[in-house]
């Protein structure tokens, strides 16, 4: 009873409420629930559970499947974060100017980002197609043999990743524009009068100025890329022999075609690891580098 | 480094001219300032000296060499702009550093000359901080330090004070004052304020719509306007302008005298009413309400109210005359005319 009387009633407590339920229900409850279902073996057909500790997450180490999943997904994020920063940086500096061209070129760069991502696919599946498809029709113009774009386990990652680099550039260029059209142009015509050449002012100037920007395109790009999900359930389901199952994609196999609930929890507790450890490592090492004005 | 300037013209596309046939002589170790109100061009020249800007035609010479299709960096310019223009992620000293560096300048000369502009600035504390956690009066000596580290022949000078607040604006005037005699160059500097203009140069361009309206020392534009707007515009307030029909007359509001005394004095007396009255000081400005309309009157006497009336009194001495066309107009006016200057005081 003591206790009771050191907590005082504070109406704010009351205001803050709805923010705090839904936060606790949404967030915080599954994050804990998924913690303790992955400490268990789950029978979903007799609806009985087992505590088990850490025989899941052995089981799942030892699984071909899950480390495969494990590497392309990390393959799959670094090879679409370089590859969407680096095309929206050069088109951000493309279309840094104010012609009707131009205004055109950025509407046209950004549409992508608006189309759901299974439209997208949908549309990349029947532009991939071996024998009928555009690109290699297109292709054939230019006498190259026709290409097996998700059918070929070697080729299917790289398919993959064009088409969710082709959706996430156009996001990436709008912040990057948003970016540079911030910096003043006083400070260019000074660097000129620094007798600063054109590359030698992008990578002085432009770069650590623009480093807010690229810094939450890191984070927010890669965040993203470990739960890509929509993309390759619609066009590969994983396939072919795997070499396109990435962590959320085996999660969701695991759990609702497998029915292995314990495991697919174990993969979850994985893959929120992960992340954090991620995050935390960039916010460390990088934050001192990028500059806020 | 001496700039001449001839008929030079710029024209934005599509847009009315910015500056027409304009002709300057800059004089080496001038202090000159280019002054007028906002869109009248003066920052415009002020970048075509840089060579930021393209000129449409005309020719600008520099030390007698052409430098009219030179490119900026090969000027021997320096330039402070109005928002300082320091790039942000840089230190104080690697602000200085990233032009001396640019120009392939020996690590220990770029370090000796880093020291001497800092201490010439006084900010010999600041060598390792960020602009972003310096005041602006701070800023704005950085900006000036790094165009001292050039050693340029021309400093440009784009309204560098005023983003600073009154007290520490009247402070760096003087500090420019003293860097002028200390450099012994040109300065070219912008402002659209006449006490900046009439305090800090010794030679001052008026420019109003892409024309000079005059140029000359602080005291000839004062004491000698060539046209209305340089008499309305240099001053503190400007000339009153009184419109007698085929005459315009002019006079300094400290040259009227308010009240009933000195009028031994040969000149023009009438009556008007306070309307407005604004302690300075040791000075007051008055807005009196007269038959020629709104007048203002500065005087030391602070004792007239609002609403009271008063008498006012201007001795012809200091009547400048102006033509239709508004140009000064050296011979007095005929003398019919001067009395219908006195018919007006009596109805």
């Amino acid at each position: 009873m003591k206790h009771k009387s050191r907590l005082k009633w504070n109406p704010s407590y009351l205001y803050i409420a709805p923010a705090i339920i839904g936060s606790i229900l949404f967030t915080f409850f599954p994050v804990v629930y998924v913690i303790y279902l992955s400490l268990h073996k789950i029978d979903l057909l007799a609806g009985t559970k087992r505590f088990v500790l850490f025989d899941n997450y052995i089981k799942v180490f030892k699984t071909q499947n899950f480390r495969d999943a494990v590497s392309n997904t990390f393959v799959y994020m670094i090879v679409v974060m370089t590859l969407s920063i680096l095309l929206a940086l050069l088109l951000a500096v493309w279309l840094n100017r104010t012609t009707k061209m131009h205004y055109f070129a950025q509407t046209a760069t950004f549409t992508p980002h608006i189309i759901s991502l299974v439209s997208v696919s949908m549309l990349f599946m029947w532009m991939m197609e071996p024998d009928v498809g555009l690109l290699n029709y297109m292709l054939s113009f230019l006498g190259i043999d026709k290409i097996n774009w998700l059918g070929d386990p070697k080729i299917a990652m790289a398919s993959v990743i064009i088409v969710s680099v082709w959706k996430v550039v156009g996001y990436n260029t709008l912040i990057l524009l948003a970016g540079l059209q911030s910096i003043s142009s006083e400070i260019y015509e000074s660097a000129w009068l620094d007798h600063s050449s054109k590359i030698n002012t992008f990578f002085k100037i432009t770069i650590p100025l623009l480093s807010p920007s690229l810094f939450f395109l890191l984070i927010t790009n890669m965040l993203s890329s470990f739960q890509v999900f929509d993309s390759i359930n619609v066009m590969t389901q994983g396939g072919p022999l795997n070499s396109t199952n990435v962590l959320v994609h085996w999660i969701y196999q695991t759990g609702f075609e497998f029915f292995r609930m314990g495991e697919a929890a174990t993969g979850s507790v994985m893959l929120l690891a992960i992340v954090m450890v991620i995050t935390f490592l960039n916010f460390r090492l990088l934050s001192k580098r990028v500059h806020y004005q | 480094m001496d700039i001449h300037i001839e008929n030079l013209c710029k024209v934005y596309q599509g847009k009315k001219s910015v500056i027409e046939n304009l002709n300057l002589d800059i004089k080496d170790t001038s202090f000159t300032i280019l002054v007028g109100p906002s869109g009248c061009g003066k920052t415009t020249l002020l970048r075509i000296l840089a060579g930021l800007e393209d000129v449409t035609s005309g020719k600008v010479l520099m030390g007698g060499d052409d430098v009219t299709h030179k490119r900026a960096e090969d000027r021997d310019i320096a330039m402070v702009f109005q928002n300082y223009a320091l790039y942000p992620h840089m230190t104080l000293a690697g602000n200085i550093e990233f032009g001396l560096k640019n120009r392939r300048i020996p690590k220990e000369d770029r370090m000796r000359i880093i020291q001497e502009v800092i201490q010439l600035v006084g900010l010999e504390e600041y060598i390792a901080i960020k602009p972003s956690n310096m005041s602006g009066g701070q800023r704005q000596r950085v900006a000036l330090a790094r165009a001292i580290s050039k050693s340029p022949k021309v400093f440009l000078m784009d309204e560098p004070l005023s983003n600073l607040d009154a007290k520490l604006r009247a402070q760096m005037r003087s500090e420019l004052i003293l860097l002028h005699q200390k450099l012994a160059t040109t300065f070219v500097y912008v402002t659209h304020d006449q006490v900046e203009a009439m305090t800090m140069g010794d030679n001052i361009v008026i420019m109003n719509m892409g024309k000079i309206m005059q140029t000359g020392s602080p005291s000839e534009v004062y004491k000698d306007p060539k046209n209305i707007f340089v008499a309305q515009f240099i001053g503190n307030p400007g000339m009153n302008i009184i419109n007698l029909g085929e005459y315009y007359l002019g006079f300094r509001p400290n040259h009227v005298t308010l009240g009933n005394t000195n009028t031994e004095q040969e000149g023009t007396v009438f009556g008007g009413r306070i309307l407005t009255r604004e302690l300075l000081g040791s000075e007051v400005i008055y807005s009196v309400d007269t038959r020629f309309g709104q007048i203002k009157v500065k005087c030391e006497e602070e004792s007239f109210t609002i609403n009271s009336n008063v008498s006012c009194h201007v001795a012809t001495q200091h009547y400048c005359f102006f033509d239709k066309q508004e140009n000064r107009l050296y011979q007095q006016p005929e003398a019919a005319w001067i009395r219908r200057m006195e018919d007006y005081h009596e109805a």
